[in-house]
């Protein structure tokens, strides 16, 4: 039997930061793949428009202390909002994207990583998201 | 290395915040829709009436027909596809196996971890 998440120690039901933190995770790599031109199909394009709008409508009303942020939380809040608009923007393909608006969202990306993910590899599956 | 061609899969779990985002990432990782319900019983009328179906990922605890119970249907009707259970309870892990689970996914677990699902189920 093969074994994915959690360590043994680790294991209990997951809350609601945990799941925000998931959705925000998977945000990114939506928006790092479609800036890398992986195929986006429908269904890729309905789930990455329904990730954005979920992580907007999360962090709207977060308390985001567990965090343990070293900016401001209403900073960080803006520039998730900010993501999840420029993530439909660019998946929603309804909107020219220049090297300015590309490199603008890529240093939001890198911002939001170092304090939300510092010590986490958000890596992108290449194989999965080249093939399926 | 596609192992399972235009994959139909179908997610189980009673906590509607985790199966809506396991969904999410699925389906966005298979480039394809994703079936989900709220308990066992729901996915097994859905999978005994002919639905499509190639992986099911299951929670345990559920009302109506928990996720062992459903595996156990599930592997009578298809012996050879893969179910894979997920749970936050240490000791359903041992029983999944016993039970003859494909995967034990242990919550809480990541986005990477469904992608992870994705390319060791799906392609290689």
């Amino acid at each position: 039997m093969k074994r994915f998440g959690s360590v043994n120690e680790k294991i209990r039901e997951m809350n609601e930061d945990e799941i925000f933190l998931m959705y925000l995770h998977l945000l990114i790599v939506m928006i790092k793949a479609s800036l890398k031109g992986y195929p986006t199909g429908e269904p890729r394009k309905t789930a990455a428009l329904n990730t954005a709008n979920t992580v907007h409508k999360l962090i709207s009303n977060m308390d985001l202390s567990f965090l343990g942020l070293k900016t401001s939380s209403h900073l960080f809040r803006e520039r998730v909002k900010l993501l999840s608009v420029m993530a439909s923007a660019i998946i929603s393909e309804d909107y020219p994207l220049g090297i300015h608006r590309r490199e603008a969202v890529m240093d939001n990306i890198e911002i939001i990583t170092e304090y939300a993910f510092p010590n986490k590899n958000l890596e992108l599956f290449h194989e999965v998201l080249k093939v399926a | 290395m596609i192992i399972i061609d235009n994959v139909k899969i179908v997610v189980v779990d009673d906590d509607i915040l985790i199966k809506n985002l396991t969904v999410t990432a699925l389906a966005y990782c298979v480039n394809r829709e994703v079936r989900s319900f709220d308990n066992g019983r729901l996915a097994w009328e859905y999978i005994n009436a002919g639905g499509e179906v190639d992986i099911v990922i299951s929670d345990v605890d559920m009302p109506e027909m928990d996720g062992f119970a459903l595996m156990k249907k599930f592997r009578e009707k298809y012996p050879d596809k893969i179910f894979i259970i997920m749970s936050g309870v240490l000791e359903y892990e041992t029983k999944s196996k016993m039970a003859g689970a494909n995967a034990f996914l242990a919550k809480p677990f990541e986005i990477n971890d469904l992608f992870s699902i994705v390319q060791y189920f799906v392609v290689n």
